[in-house]
């Protein structure tokens, strides 16, 4: 036999080839016979080395040794293997059975469209800010440009706790904190629960989340308003998406703008949750109202400022398509679950 | 509001559809929420003829109807005693829906007899309550004509959602003129003429204003032999298209007034006001007076009232008394038309809990210009209506004159607000279509702007601002997507919240989130001092949280009914107390609000690990989650302790969390009598925790410590001990006297039987020793294990198990 040592490691990868069709008793003999034993592919190399030139004979045998070696070892291991799924599963493994799996953790749809949010606007240079749920009428309103019997205090029907607390009914009290704690400029996201003395039903809830933005300092306007909020629709809506800024009132902004955003379930066709319209109201927004800036004593003639505010649960159950605002509330783990 | 479309062409020029229009109106802040079309509302209804009745055959009461609908002849059943042969009718054709009751007409078959169709009745239409007798229409009613345009002239209403700061759009005029300015139309006020008589008003009233702040304004105006009548049918579609219900013709007329000016009116019998005389005051406190719905009111002195020379007559602006309104009798009318201070309105309307359409206007504003035009208005159309003799002259008592008011404009504050200039001409064209009077300054760069009195939303130069924006149109300011930011030092980097919840997400938990309102009952489980809701929706939500763990154990009932029995819970959430707790913070005086984290865990184990299904939680598992959840967030030195459950009765046998000597929360298993309360069969093991803990004394700083470099030996012990003696007491000796080899002590196994002895234990551990300078040699590995040994036996009584 002619014996060199490209062929000895030719036959070394036939072993592993081997080795790896071989799933029973059976097989594995076969394998054994085939290289093993004493009349086995090996042992006949072995004695090829005796016609192989002086020089090219250490090469060889230490060739040799390792492919003897190699077999002997994916024959061990291929034993114990099939020794180990027979008490397992007698001849094999039935792939089909679920394996043992841990629960996956969820965290709830509105925080998941919440951080979705607040992560967005961090890319934007925006840090988070939080405030206390229960808040005064300062803060929460007058500060915000609510005076006492204004009309505007009817659009937030509102718990009280006693002559001045109350449970906040926006996230905008954050922006008076935020703004009396430091001085521009001021860019933050104020994630947080607010409360409303709302008939509870399938549309509405005594209680939802809300997102507030606001940006103070010497040159923000309007555009930059528009843009921002465009970018962030994009990014959280998709890069499709249309939107329109509409004039509105909010009592601590002026101008006020509601955004809307074309429709993402119908893609602006018109459909039963749009109201046909092909438009979704997503967010209030606009300029920081002189007012508010003297109640937490900016100068208006120096700064301006841009904010917004948009409502989390509505969005969500909108995004995932949940019918009943209720719902998100009961906390089913077979809905939570879907939210992995 | 409402706003209907063909009313609104009495003052404007409209060739747009109605939709366009509202799209405009919606894009100038004027929101138009719905469009109702009576051609949608009305269709396949036409004006139908009866050309013969007959008796129906298996009914008395039912006839037997042949309608001609203009193209072909009808069989219909109709129950109406009214019916008869020649009448024009209202016919619903098969496929039609009752606007009143949201009905389908179908062919139907009554007592034997087909029918195809429906004669419609004033109730069925909407049109009023008549459901007896059907509607029977004019002889000249054309059968096959549409009813939307027969009756209502193809209307078409829009509904307007007008935000508080624009009284002025509350109004058909005002509408109208906010759509002239859009459009660079002129608007058409209606020109009033009128024929008075000699007699003069002031012969008969006088007004009284004892109070000009609440009351800057009030203009009276008489008619005399009036009678009272239903409103021509002209009047009356206008005002049912809106909503308005018909009454009679001069409160009609007041009503109609309203809805064209925005000025609500009040009619007073004339007969009725004692010495013709109106006097404005404030009430007295407990001053009693009985309004128009029959309810007595008890005012305060901070309700104006208006009064005749004896007694109030009505809550100004508000609602008018019973003892002076119009009735049958009725023959003269006395119109008050004022302006009365808007805050004063909304405090009585507020006080009484009585919102009408008057105080809902009052409140936010009329045009105190317009206080005369409005009762001449209403006196011409009584006269015109009813007949009846008008008085010369008006009363016009205006003790505090209100000005229009004169704003300094800068017009590069639009660029520094907006982002973009509008050229001067384009502003000044802007102000003046909205009736904003623009004049020039002595400063440079500087108007005069004055806003007409109509507008009491414009007050400052930012308001000229939004006016401008809102007309130039929003979709024309670009939206920059550039900005040059300022950094600020603010940390962006995920918050603890973040970290936390990706905590649970990973150790596979499912987030709830809860109500933090609550109902009383939940809160004694706690004892901490609760904070209640003062006017709370319903007996589940009259209190505040004082714990996150009720909320959770609701939502384990509710899932445990829906067959969900194996739950893995946490939420994070606000609690709240009067009292101060560990954690909380006191932004609003006597209220105390913190942070917590609860963890819940209930049924098996894990029930996707099919080889550990039967495997249930228990105590250990929740100290476990609680231990792991502490070592993420590197917080050392956390102690457990008992924890007393005098006033927190939630846990049986709870742990305390202690931190630097601040009781940071607990866990245990939930009391029997709590899960009793949420009808929790199965044992919940729940921990609630501080969540400043995490945000104040977690180390973010990471630092390296030597990894050993020689591997460590293993070696496990048992030990039988008194059921007295620790795990803690065992693991301390066992670190101490096997210094300096042993590294680590962990606990595997916890053992009793009758040949151990009763109370007595086996407690077994694993030790890892090592060396940092040499692979451990077994003498020195033999060496320590006798003395670990030996002080156990000596300290703890403990004894080797073999
Ligand atoms: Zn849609």
């Amino acid at each position: 036999m002619n014996l060199d040592s490209n062929s000895v490691y030719e036959t070394i990868e036939n072993v592993k080839t081997d080795i790896q069709t071989v799933s029973s008793k059976d097989e594995l003999e076969q394998f054994r016979l085939k290289y093993l034993v004493r009349k086995g592919i090996i042992q006949q190399m072995f004695e090829g080395i005796k016609s192989a030139s002086p020089d090219e004979r250490p090469q060889l045998g230490k060739a040799l040794n390792e492919l003897r070696q190699t077999a002997q070892k994916l024959f061990d291991e291929k034993k114990q293997e099939l020794e180990q799924s027979k008490t397992l599963t007698r001849d094999k493994l039935d792939l089909t059975i679920p394996g043992r799996r841990r629960s996956v953790g969820t965290k709830h749809p509105v925080t998941q469209a919440l951080d979705d949010m607040t992560n967005i606007f961090k890319s934007m240079g925006f840090a988070v800010a939080l405030g206390p749920e229960i808040e005064d009428d300062f803060h929460n309103f007058e500060a915000l440009n609510f005076p006492p019997d204004h009309p505007a205090r009817d659009m937030q029907d509102t718990f009280f706790l006693d002559q001045t607390a109350l449970l906040r009914t926006h996230t905008s009290p954050v922006q008076v904190r935020v703004m009396m704690n430091q001085r521009p400029p001021i860019r933050h996201v104020m994630p947080g629960r607010v409360y409303r003395n709302e008939a509870i039903s399938a549309r509405s809830y005594c209680m939802f989340h809300q997102l507030e933005g606001l940006a103070v300092d010497e040159n923000i306007t309007f555009a930059e308003l528009k843009g921002t909020l465009a970018i962030f629709a994009k990014k959280f809506f998709g890069s499709s998406v249309k939107y329109v800024f509409r004039p509105s009132f909010f009592p601590f902004t002026e101008p006020s703008a509601e955004m809307d955003i074309s429709c993402f379930l119908c893609k602006g066709k018109g459909c039963r949750v749009c109201k046909h319209t092909g438009w979704l109201e997503i967010l209030g927004c606009g300029m920081v109202d002189p007012n508010v800036f003297k109640a937490v004593g900016y100068d208006p003639e120096k700064v301006t400022g841009y904010a917004f505010g948009m409502g989390i649960d509505r969005t969500a159950l909108l995004l995932y398509g949940i019918d009943d605002i209720r719902m998100l509330y009961e906390n089913d783990v077979r809905l939570l679950n879907q939210f992995a | 509001m409402n706003i209907s479309f063909n009313w609104l062409q009495d003052y404007i020029t409209i060739h747009e559809s109605p939709e366009e229009i509202a799209g405009r109106l919606t894009m100038a802040g004027l929101e138009v929420e719905a469009i109702r079309s009576t051609r949608e509302t009305y269709a396949n209804f036409v004006v139908g003829k009866v050309r013969d009745v007959r008796q129906h055959p298996n009914a008395d009461r039912l006839t037997v109807c042949d309608v001609y609908d203009g193209k072909q002849t009808h069989t219909v059943v109709c129950g109406a005693p009214n019916v008869a042969t020649g009448q024009k009718i209202v016919f619903a054709r098969v496929g039609s829906v009752v606007p009143a009751n949201g009905m389908h007409v179908k062919e139907v078959e009554i007592r034997g007899q087909k029918s195809a169709g429906m004669i419609c009745s004033e109730y069925e239409l909407d049109l009023g309550e008549d459901h007896e007798g059907i509607l029977v229409l004019s002889d000249d009613a054309e059968p096959g004509k549409q009813f939307s345009e027969y009756y209502w002239n193809g209307d078409v209403v829009f509904e307007i959602g007008i935000t508080p700061n624009r009284p002025d759009c509350l109004s058909h005029i005002g509408v109208a003129r906010d759509i002239a300015a859009l459009y660079k139309r002129p608007l058409r006020i209606p020109k009033i003429k009128l024929s008075e008589s000699r007699k003069p008003v002031k012969s008969a009233l006088t007004i009284d204003i004892q109070d000009k702040e609440h009351c800057p304004r009030y203009v009276g105006r008489l008619i005399e032999g009036v009678t009272i009548g239903e409103s021509p049918d002209w009047m009356q579609r206008r005002l049912k298209m809106i909503g308005v219900r018909p009454i009679n013709a001069v409160v009609d007329v007041t009503n109609y007034v309203m809805m064209e000016y925005g000025q609500p009116l009040h009619a007073f019998d004339f007969d009725l006001i004692h010495n013709g005389k109106i006097v404005v005051r404030l009430a007295n406190d407990g001053e009693k007076f009985v309004t128009l719905d029959e309810k007595e009111r008890t005012l305060t002195k901070n309700n104006l009232l208006i009064c005749d020379a004896k007694q109030p007559v009505a809550l100004a602006g508000v609602m008018g008394g019973m003892n002076s309104e119009i009735n049958n009798e009725t023959t003269s009318v006395l119109i008050e038309s004022a302006y009365f201070a808007p805050s004063s309105v909304r405090h009585t309307s507020r006080q009484l809990g009585l919102v009408t359409e008057s105080s809902y206007r009052f409140e936010r504003g009329v045009d105190p210009s317009r206080t005369a035009e409005a009762a001449d208005r209403a006196v011409q159309l009584i006269q015109q209506l009813t007949g009846g003799t008008m008085y010369r002259g008006r009363v016009d008592a205006y003790p505090k004159k209100i000005k229009p008011i004169n704003i300094p404009f800068r017009n590069k504050q639009v660029e520094r607000v907006l982002g973009i200039a509008i050229p001067a001409s384009s502003v000044k064209s802007i102000l003046k279509r909205l009736g904003v009077e623009v004049k020039e300054s002595k400063k440079k760069g500087e108007w005069r702007c004055v806003v007409p009195t109509y507008r009491p939303d414009i007050e400052r130069e930012i308001d000229l601002v939004e006016e401008i924006v809102r007309v130039y149109g929003f979709d024309n300011v670009p939206a920059q997507e550039t900005a040059a930011i300022r950094f600020t030092a603010d940390d962006v980097r995920p918050g603890i919240h973040e970290r936390i919840r990706e905590w649970f997400v990973g150790a596979g938990y499912n987030e709830v989130v809860c109500n933090s309102m609550v109902p009383g009952t939940w809160n004694i489980f706690t004892g901490k001092p609760a904070v209640t809701v003062n006017n709370p929706q319903n007996q589940d939500m009259t209190d505040l949280r004082t714990s996150l763990i009720p909320g959770m154990l609701q939502v384990v009932g509710h899932n445990m009914n829906r067959g969900n029995h194996s739950l893995r819970l946490y939420e994070i959430g606000h609690i709240f107390s009067h009292d101060p707790f560990p954690g909380s913070k006191n932004y609003i005086q006597n209220y105390h609000e913190g942070e917590t984290i609860a963890i819940m865990l209930t049924g098996a184990r894990n029930p996707e690990d099919w080889s550990l299904k039967d495997a249930t939680y228990d105590f250990y598992d929740l100290k476990g989650e609680v231990e792991s959840l502490e070592s993420k967030f590197n917080l050392d030195k956390i102690e457990y302790n008992i924890y007393n459950t005098n006033s927190n009765t939630l846990i049986d046998e709870a742990v305390g969390i202690e931190f630097k000597g601040i009781s940071r929360g607990y866990f245990g298993k939930v009391s029997k009598e709590v899960l009793k309360s949420f009808d929790i069969e199965v044992d919940v093991y729940a921990a609630e925790i501080d969540l400043e803990l995490f945000s104040e004394f977690s180390h973010v700083e990471k630092k390296y410590s030597e990894v050993p470099k020689y591997p460590p030996v293993h070696r496990d012990l048992a030990f039988i001990l008194d059921e007295k003696v620790t795990y803690h007491e065992l693991d301390q000796i066992v670190r101490e006297s096997g210094q300096p080899l042993v590294d680590n002590v962990s606990f595997f196994d916890i053992y009793r039987d009758d040949k151990i002895g009763n109370d007595k234990k086996s407690i077994a551990i694993s030790l890892e020793m090592l060396s940092k300078e040499k692979t451990l040699t077994q003498p020195e590995i033999e060496e320590t294990l006798s003395r670990i040994v030996k002080a156990v036996e000596k300290n703890l009584g403990g004894v080797l198990r073999s």
